[in-house]
């Protein structure tokens, strides 16, 4: 019984660091000529000399650029209390220059323990920054704009983007922009304008991009640990391993009904066919062809084909290929298939007792055999 | 399948009449304030459900709902978001609400589908935070406002928050009433259901993104989201890219599940053998997407002692298996004439079964005839209305008994083949009204009396009546959505018209009021 607690509280623990991105970041933030030491060298001399930075992290997704500013930014809030005030925006929710402006009012207005008026007009949000700005420049504290997301801020007019860089060149004040973005070539959306601002960049965090990957199997295997042995077992990291090499299309396939089966070996064939464009009744037409040359026993009538295409459609197995789709009912939209041929014969040869792989080749003669579909 | 539906019941009433249900109070229509509501409304309530029941329930559902529970893991342990996925009906939302009613945590609920906008969804997710309800009291109006993220966000931080301290502040636990449990640990969860509808919202390629790093952006340490969704997560990959979410998979049924499956209902149902088929069909009819293979439902009846009666299945089945995804009612006389004329010795075809050749509603002669003469304006192409429609309103044979050469063989399947991929034609508003009056011109005078009654002319010259009423047809026609508005011409801008209808549907039409429709069709 102890020992189930003491393993449950073991797996607690794990999953919770497992869970938390700067625990998982802080191991990388020993070595010296680390992203993290470069970018804590850049952000305390902000704070210690009073100067202006802007500058730009990029890397790909998931590895760590949040975290470890974070990391930083927590050491110099230690470092140096009530000298650094932090804005957080992202460009997923406040792209809009309204809505980002009222957001950095808010937040400031939260710092400085201010009212903020949710009525402000657009103006006075941004004369509110600007004095801000003046003032904490003054009162030598620092503001920190941390801007995730930056290359959907870099799109559109870039307002936001040119006011806050233009405000910090031309008033006294002691700020620092922190782009964060995914985009590799974030830095060459900016316009000219924005980009005269100078913009260092720190790059590529080194961490890999599997980082993220391999932390959903430890979670994924971590919460399957059997608590009564307390220790996790083999088989826990290759059922986790399992989860992860699932292949969707394939899973997809294996769900589908023998008709939906029949449906995309007659889009394979019209397809192998050549003809550049289907749809339902060129493909009801090939259904019956191979119902009259093979004399399967799976001849459904019009309206249940009409129904397993459509669950076909619901799967994303197939979609339609043009965009208008007013006016025209779902037997003319012209569709096209989104699985490849290779994907539909692993699947339909992984599939149970299928009669469907015969038919897959055009001009496939099979006489005389006959075939399983619909009697066990 | 009893048992699956009433929990569902259960679920939709567990916000404001679950709790009135355990004080005893049943006050929907009367303006009686209810209990406040408190955090332990966040819960599934209603009886707690042991893992056995749990497993029982769900008896195909197994191993989902070990991962399931394992994922969750104990409470108050953080978690990475949840992706589950599977086709439709395949059980996810049941499972999961059953499942948090076992572990009794704590969670907020919202579909894609009930809240169908943004903003709909987010104040719907507030709502529920702040134990907010839409009853008369407040007007039927949310908590909060909330049309943006950002702001969702903002009002989520402190929404959270709060619900997190009263759910830590073990003292409200003792005012509640006895019969509602409190829910177990901190740790609030989100689950956000339907997720594949977003796809075709207006601003989906936004929200997508964004409901997927939620977690990322919040940072609550006492938050977590899961999605359910029936298209897979490959397909909601962008350019952006997210952290993936853990996905857990929802494998369709398969025969050996359904035959568990329907067993567990069936057994009370045993009766002569034969009606059991049927009823195991109108079953399979009703778990429409179980009845996906196709040839199962031919195989389930099929235990050992009933292989020798298979022969006399077969007819019964084919018929039902074309009429699969009708309502039980008509699959079952469709059977149970099926069954009548074979006991006179002929089975009859499917297409002769005369349940299904009437027309299901009932349209006046004059928007038949204005049918009929749309779907002819749809399907012929319009240079040929000379040689049909010409003043003996009939249709002369003599152009088509000419000796096929090869060209117009090749001619023919290029023209069938665009037919196939195009679909019915645009027609301008004069065509259809003139092949309206070529047609009606020579229908019989002697009509039955019923549908005299229809107020149809059987002078046929009264033109200014008869424009009126056509017209008036017509747009009834039209949002019934037998026509619809096709493109406008190039050269005048007037609309043009598309009937939308299938052959089957306008033989039918053509059947019920005895004119001879393949006459006029331009058979390719």
């Amino acid at each position: 019984m102890a020992v189930q607690n003491h393993a449950r509280d073991a797996q607690n623990l794990l999953r919770s660091r497992l869970c938390n991105p700067s625990f998982v970041f802080k191991a990388l933030s020993g070595s010296p000529d680390s992203n993290y030491s470069k970018l804590k060298f850049i952000l305390s001399s902000s704070v210690t000399e009073a100067c202006n930075n802007s500058l730009l992290l990029l890397g790909p997704r998931g590895s760590g650029k949040t975290a470890v500013l974070e990391l930083v930014l927590n050491d110099l809030l230690e470092e140096y209390p009530d000298m650094i005030s932090v804005i957080r925006l992202n460009g997923l929710l406040h792209n809009d220059d309204n809505c980002a402006f009222k957001e950095i009012s808010r937040q400031l207005c939260v710092e400085h323990h201010l009212l903020f008026s949710k009525m402000a007009s657009f103006d006075d949000n941004s004369q509110f920054l600007i004095a801000m700005l003046r003032e904490c420049g003054l009162a030598h504290k620092t503001i920190v704009f941390v801007l995730e997301e930056f290359d959907l801020f870099a799109q559109g007019k870039q307002r936001l983007l040119y006011s806050l860089l233009d405000a910090m060149q031309s008033i006294t004040s002691q700020a620092a922009v922190i782009g964060i973005s995914c985009r590799l070539d974030a830095d060459q959306l900016l316009e000219k304008r924005v980009a005269a601002a100078h913009l260092t960049i720190a790059n590529g965090l080194n961490s890999s991009k599997r980082l993220c990957y391999s932390i959903q199997y430890k979670a994924r295997a971590v919460s399957s640990i059997d608590v009564k042995s307390g220790y996790p077992s083999l088989d826990n990291f290759k059922t986790a391993l399992s989860s992860f090499r699932r292949q969707p299309k394939q899973e997809c396939i294996k769900d589908c009904s023998i008709l939906e089966l029949y449906i995309l070996a007659c889009i394979r064939r019209l397809e192998s066919k050549e003809q550049k464009s289907y749809n339902f009744n060129s493909v009801m037409k090939e259904y019956k062809s191979i119902h009259d040359q093979f004399q399967t026993s799976d001849d459904y009538a019009r309206n249940v084909c009409l129904r397993a295409f459509e669950r076909l459609l619901q799967r994303d197995l197939i979609c339609f290929s043009d965009n208008r789709g007013q006016g025209q009912s779902v037997e003319f939209r012209p569709v096209k298939c989104l699985i490849s041929h290779f994907e539909l014969q692993e699947g339909i040869k992984a599939y149970r007792s299928c009669p469907v792989s015969c038919f897959l080749h055009y001009g496939f003669c099979y006489s005389g055999i006959s075939l399983l579909a619909g009697v066990s | 399948m009893g048992k699956e539906e009433s929990p569902q019941a259960a679920r939709r009433t567990t916000r404001s009449s679950c709790a009135a249900a355990s004080n005893g109070e049943v006050g929907r229509s009367t303006f009686t304030p209810l209990h406040n509501p408190t955090v332990s409304d966040l819960a599934f309530g209603g009886e707690p459900l042991s893992s056995e029941d749990l497993r029982s329930g769900f008896p195909v559902r197994r191993p989902q709902i070990l991962e399931l529970v394992h994922l969750l893991g104990p409470p108050n342990s953080p978690m990475l978001p949840l992706f589950v996925y599977g086709g439709a009906s395949t059980g996810k939302t049941t499972v999961i609400l059953q499942v948090f009613r076992h572990l009794n945590r704590p969670f907020v609920y919202a579909s894609c589908r009930t809240c169908y906008s943004p903003r709909i969804l987010f104040e719907s997710i507030l709502n529920q935070l702040l134990l907010h309800r839409k009853n008369e009291a407040s007007g039927y109006s949310s908590a909060k406002r909330c049309e943006k993220p950002s702001d969702f966000v903002n009002f989520l931080r402190e929404d959270v928050g709060k619900v997190v301290d009263s759910l830590k502040d073990r003292s409200g636990k003792r005012k509640s009433n006895k019969s509602r449990r409190w829910p177990k640990g901190d740790i609030l969860y989100l689950i956000i259901d339907n997720l594949e509808l977003v796809r075709e919202w207006d601003k989906s390629s936004s929200l997508l993104p964004f409901l997927f790093n939620l977690y990322d952006i919040l940072k609550l340490p006492n938050f977590a989201l899961i999605f359910v969704s029936s298209s897979s997560p490959d397909t909601y990959y962008s350019s952006m890219g997210y952290i993936e979410p853990i996905p857990v998979f929802f494998p369709e049924y398969t025969e050996e599940d359904l035959r568990q499956l329907l067993s567990i209902v069936l057994r009370p149902f045993s009766r002569v053998t034969r009606r059991l088929d049927e009823l195991s069909t109108v079953f399979s009819s009703l778990f429409q997407k179980y009845c996906e293979p196709l040839s199962d439902t031919s195989s389930f009846p099929n235990d050992e002692m009933k292989r020798r009666l298979f022969s006399h299945f077969r007819p019964y089945i084919s018929p039902a298996l074309n009429e699969i995804f009708w309502g039980p009612s008509q699959c079952l006389s469709g059977i149970e004439s099926g069954k009548v004329t074979r006991q006179r010795g002929s089975i009859r075809k499917h297409e002769d079964n005369e349940d299904f050749t009437e027309i299901g509603f009932h349209m006046s002669t004059a928007a038949k005839y204005l049918l009929i003469s749309a779907f002819l304006a749809s399907r012929n192409p319009a240079t040929l209305d000379a040689s049909l429609f010409d003043s003996t309103g009939g249709s002369d044979n003599r152009k088509r008994k000419r000796k096929a050469s090869e060209k117009s063989m090749e001619q023919k399947e290029t023209v069938e083949q665009e037919s196939l991929m195009k679909g019915p034609g645009t027609f301008p508003l004069e065509r259809l009204l003139a092949i309206f009056q070529c047609i009606t011109s020579v229908i019989d005078v002697t009509i039955d009396e019923e549908e005299h009654g229809d107020g149809f002319p059987t002078d046929g010259g009264n033109s200014s009546w008869l424009m009126s009423n056509v017209l008036s047809q017509l747009s009834s026609l039209c949002d019934a959505n037998f026509i619809a508005k096709g493109g406008s011409c190039p050269l005048e801008g007037s609309t043009r018209y598309r009937c939308t209808i299938s052959e089957d549907f306008a033989l039918k039409v053509a059947r019920s009021i005895k004119f001879a429709l393949p006459n006029y069709l331009c058979r390719r």
